[in-house]
């Protein structure tokens, strides 16, 4: 009788999917956010290293990159579009369709990665399983995109039990085929959170190739100037 | 009884029923045709692909850096070739190669003024010497061949992108630095190449500005080579020293899913031409055991006044032979007749073969040869014969006073 009655304080103890799942999102969400960043690209025995500054609201962001490669290369997301000044051609472009597939500056990651404010929104809990890896306890959450609009159909975290945030994304097809993996190896308490300020992105259909994106500076939460996300800013 | 006299009495017995023999022997006349203008067809399609991806793709032999090799469907900008000095004193002194030319290749976002965009290839190449491997400049449906001035653009893609003559261009791509990179260019020509593949995703440019693109001073990704004979191309590939980064192959090796499609296609048609024949023979066994049944007091009279088995057996066997073998003949004929004619005219497959990313050829020009005549007439023949042997055998074994018992 008293063990029973331990068992069922402990199950209705035990966190939902949804709850964990709403947590991480909490910890990685921000209504605005100023930042200069750097994007290490690793393929084969290429290695690059790109620079970048930026501001960030809601669904728009900012970027202008400022290493020598690239300088004055900047993009702009307005919505669910997305623009590219090239300082070569004093044009801007529009990004659509297929086109935001593609690898990002020739990084693992694509535009569609660098376009998710809130990536884990399409998404719903599978299953979670308690884990012990390295003696640190954490959930194994599996999430699948119920609206069709998630560019990848599955996902697999790691997350820790204790602050919940995500240590590593497994990112499937609907076939079941692992395409990419995600690893957060660095992170810093803003704000009452934790925030990934450095991850590793691997394309597992490429031989030889990551792309590691650290955040060197970030304020989240910040006044941010407004006229930044409109397209006549991006040739000034 | 004598050759000459057993050949003119089966060819009396076959002009009998005219009319049945027209009939059996037409089925084989459809068989012969189908062989020779299906094969014609077939041999045109990988014909035009093959001189395609020799002439547009590779040449007889590419020279590329290794990790190019190894990723080329990904079409890797950074592994170009730099220094070209040595490869091209090499390929002037051997005495194998007729003419070479440098290529650059990259895969490119492309935008218009009117908010169209699309992935495509874009292929750098100097517009003099490529006339000799892919004369482009033929295939100019609107515009004019000058890449000095700017781009020429493949025609489906001219549409998708509603691009017309003088219209600009953006042509964005991965530098070899691994930035973006881009140029705005006119479109001054638009080509119809007549492969859908390369009509639907190609853009054109000057090697000058295919560098400016790539940023890069010189270099190359590909040094495509075309011998004198495709025979020299062991000897050719034996007699070259490239510095160890680079290396040299054959068109054949780089063939990959065109080179399995090949092969099966041989295999696959020769199954499908036999099966044909020995549907079409069937025929022949019908004729025939009629004519045994019909013929079975004649047989039992033959036999009577001296015939022995085995002439029995041959006169049946070569009427059934004869009469396929004939009408073989013809049919193969026939077929060549007509794929000579429609290798002129050529037939157009735009509309059905638009959206297939295999180098489709829009004009079809069937092969002719008279091999394949002599091969469809020697399959027919064969095959005719063997199914004339059931008949001949129910002739052969029929005994004097069974076949006369029929009235």
């Amino acid at each position: 009788m008293f063990e029973k009655l331990i068992f069922y304080v402990i199950i209705l103890q035990q966190i939902s999917p949804n709850t964990i799942l709403e947590q991480i999102r909490k910890n990685t969400s921000y209504r605005t956010s100023k930042f200069y960043a750097e994007l290490e690209i690793k393929k084969g025995k290429r290695n690059l290293i790109k620079l970048f500054k930026g501001f960030s609201k809601v669904n728009e962001f900012y970027i202008e990159f400022v290493n020598p490669e690239d300088k004055g290369i900047k993009y702009l997301k307005i919505k669910e579009n997305l623009y590219l000044y090239l300082p070569e051609i004093d044009d801007i472009v529009r990004f659509s369709g297929d086109m935001l597939k593609q690898s990002f500056m020739g990084s693992d990651l694509s535009y569609e990665d660098i376009m998710q404010e809130d990536p884990l929104k399409f998404y719903k809990p599978l299953k979670i399983i308690d884990t012990l890896i390295n003696t640190k306890k954490l959930y194994s959450l599996e999430i699948i995109d119920t609206t069709g609009k998630a560019p990848y159909y599955c996902i697999k975290l790691l997350v820790d039990k204790e602050n919940y945030i995500w240590i590593k994304e497994e990112l499937f097809t609907k076939t079941g085929r692992k395409i990419k993996e995600v690893e957060a190896i660095e992170f810093k308490k803003i704000n009452d959170r934790y925030f990934p300020i450095s991850i590793i992105m691997r394309d597992l259909r490429i031989k030889d190739s990551y792309t590691k994106f650290t955040l060197l500076e970030i304020e989240l939460d910040v006044p941010v100037p407004d006229y930044i996300f409109r397209l006549d800013y991006l040739k000034k | 009884m004598f050759k000459m006299d057993m050949i003119k009495l089966v060819i009396k017995n076959i002009l009998r029923n005219k009319k049945r023999s027209f009939l059996t022997s037409s089925s084989l006349l459809v068989a012969g045709f189908v062989i020779v203008a299906l094969h014609g067809y077939i041999n045109g399609v990988f014909e035009s692909s093959r001189n395609m991806i020799i002439r547009l793709d590779t040449g007889h032999v590419l020279i590329c850096k290794n990790e190019y090799f190894e990723r080329r469907s990904f079409i890797p900008v950074e592994e170009y070739i730099e220094n070209l000095e040595e490869i091209e004193k090499m390929l002037t002194n051997s005495k194998y190669v007729d003419f070479y030319i440098f290529r650059i290749k990259l895969k490119a976002f492309l935008f218009t003024k009117n908010e169209k965009s699309k992935y495509g290839i874009v292929i750098g190449f100097d517009p003099i010497r490529e006339k000799r491997a892919f004369n482009i400049e033929s295939k100019i449906i609107d515009g004019k061949y000058d890449l000095e001035k700017g781009a020429i653009v493949g025609k489906d893609l001219a549409k998708v992108l509603k691009l017309s003559i003088y219209d600009s261009l953006t042509i964005i791509t991965k530098s070899s630095v691994g930035g973006i990179s881009a140029i705005k260019v006119p479109v001054v020509g638009i080509v119809s190449t007549g492969f859908s593949n390369y009509d639907r995703n190609l853009v054109i440019l000057s090697l000058e500005n295919a560098r400016k693109l790539l940023k890069i001073k010189n270099g190359v990704h590909e040094v495509i080579v075309f011998l004198k004979k495709e025979s020299f191309i062991p000897k050719f590939l034996k007699s070259i020293r490239l510095p160890k980064e680079i290396s040299a192959k054959s068109y054949l090796s780089l063939l990959g899913i065109w080179a399995f499609y090949y092969k099966f296609g041989i295999i696959f048609y020769s199954f499908i031409y036999i099966l044909i024949t020995l549907l079409a023979a069937f025929s022949i066994i019908n004729t025939m055991m009629v004519a045994v049944f019909e013929r079975m007091q004649e047989i039992g009279t033959l036999k009577a006044i001296g015939m022995n088995d085995k002439e029995i057996f041959n006169i049946f066997a070569m009427e059934g032979t004869l009469l396929g073998s004939f009408g073989g003949l013809l049919g193969s004929l026939i077929g060549f007749i007509f794929n000579t004619i429609l290798k002129i005219k050529g037939i157009n497959f735009e509309e059905v073969v638009k959206g297939i990313e295999f180098p489709y050829p829009y004009i079809v020009r069937p092969t002719t040869s008279l091999w394949i005549v002599l091969f469809s007439f020697f399959l027919v023949t064969l095959i005719s014969f063997i199914t004339s042997i059931l008949p001949a055998l129910k002739a052969k074994n029929l005994t004097p006073q069974d076949a006369l018992k029929h009235v």
